[in-house]
């Protein structure tokens, strides 16, 4: 006769599906092993029912509600909440960094009121905006725009040789 | 508000911002959570702060929660994945053991000899338990203490319905091998 060890504690946590559970039904109905071992089980089973913790009567909503609707709206929330500061930064570093393209960058039109069009040649930028000149890169002996290209490799397509 | 209002009607309200909806939610099933927690952790303490710390991310996940009425499960994968988040952090792969002074039970408190009897037996229990590797015992929490069925504890563990029979088989075979190792308390 197989026995059913393995499937009696499912059997009394009432987890076993109908086949199996009819398998284990029938077996014990003439296995006193198998049945002595379902007592053992079903006794495991109701010890572990038994030792959960006690728990206090004190809601925790005051606390949740304090970190949720207490700190304002769901917009609120989601700018200042979890990463809201990073968040904050990021806007506040994108600020900083728009006001400063706004006042070094010249404005767009090039030395004869053209408006600049980047598909069009584009020298008259190099020849005649501040980004010729090498001072803004830290003074006389900084490195000049043809150096920076002539570095970068894009010295022939900037002469257009 | 109806209070058979399902979890899933609370948790639409919740997500248009009905703070009501949320208090409901919260208080119906903060008891269930802090159980687990207590379990998972060994530490009231820490469980009670990850209780708060769960609702909040169930707060923060409302809108994109799917009403499917599985909000147990999503709810205790929350639950678990911060508790074992906070394991980690503690660096330990065990069970914290459960210290039945901390849990309020009174189950070490002399008496009668029956009674002295069953809390002897309910300490070998909870300590055997502990000693149970964090998935068995997981699932097992999961099933025998929240009542969830194996596919609802499948779902909060991110695992198949075999894995959590498996897991709880295995937990149940070795409480009952360490608790034989004990005497007749079995």
């Amino acid at each position: 006769m197989k026995h059913v060890t393995e499937l009696l504690q499912l059997f009394v946590a009432g987890e076993l599906d109908g086949p199996r559970k009819h398998v284990v039904e029938e077996h014990l109905k003439k296995c006193s092993a198998c049945r002595d071992e379902a007592d053992q089980a079903l006794r495991l089973w109701e010890d572990l029912g038994s030792v959960g913790p006690v728990l206090s009567n004190e809601s925790v909503w005051p606390s949740v509600r304090a970190r949720t609707f207490g700190a304002g709206s769901r917009q609120q929330q989601w700018f200042f909440g979890s990463g809201g500061l990073a968040r904050g930064a990021l806007a506040a570093t994108a600020l900083a960094a728009g006001l400063t393209l706004g006042i070094l960058v010249p404005v767009n039109e090039g030395p004869d009121g053209d408006v600049y069009d980047p598909g069009s040649d584009s020298s008259w930028l190099l020849e005649s905006s501040w980004l010729s000149e090498s001072s803004w890169l830290g003074g006389d002996g900084a490195p000049g725009i043809d150096e920076l290209l002539l570095g970068a490799g894009l010295q022939d397509e900037v002469d257009g040789s | 508000m109806s209070q058979a209002m399902d979890d899933d009607a609370l948790m639409t309200r919740t997500a248009a911002g009905d703070e009501e909806a949320f208090r409901l939610l919260v208080q119906r099933w903060e008891r269930d959570v802090l159980s687990f927690l207590i379990h998972m952790l060994g530490s009231v303490e820490e469980a009670e702060d990850l209780l708060q710390e769960t609702f909040v991310q169930v707060f923060r996940k409302a809108d994109a929660y799917r009403a499917t009425g599985k909000f147990k499960s999503w709810l205790f994968r929350i639950a678990g994945n911060l508790a074992r988040s906070r394991l980690r952090r503690r660096k330990i792969l065990r069970w914290v053991p459960f210290n039945p002074v901390d849990h309020d039970i009174g189950s070490s408190q002399p008496g009668p000899d029956a009674d002295l009897e069953s809390s002897q037996r309910k300490d070998a229990v909870r300590a055997s338990m502990d000693r149970l590797p964090q998935r068995q015992k997981e699932a097992l929490v999961l099933n025998r203490f929240q009542g969830m069925s194996y596919q609802e504890a499948a779902e909060a563990m991110g695992t198949t319905v075999p894995g959590v029979e498996s897991l709880i088989q295995r937990a149940l075979a070795a409480l009952r091998a360490d608790l034989a190792g004990k005497g007749d308390l079995l």
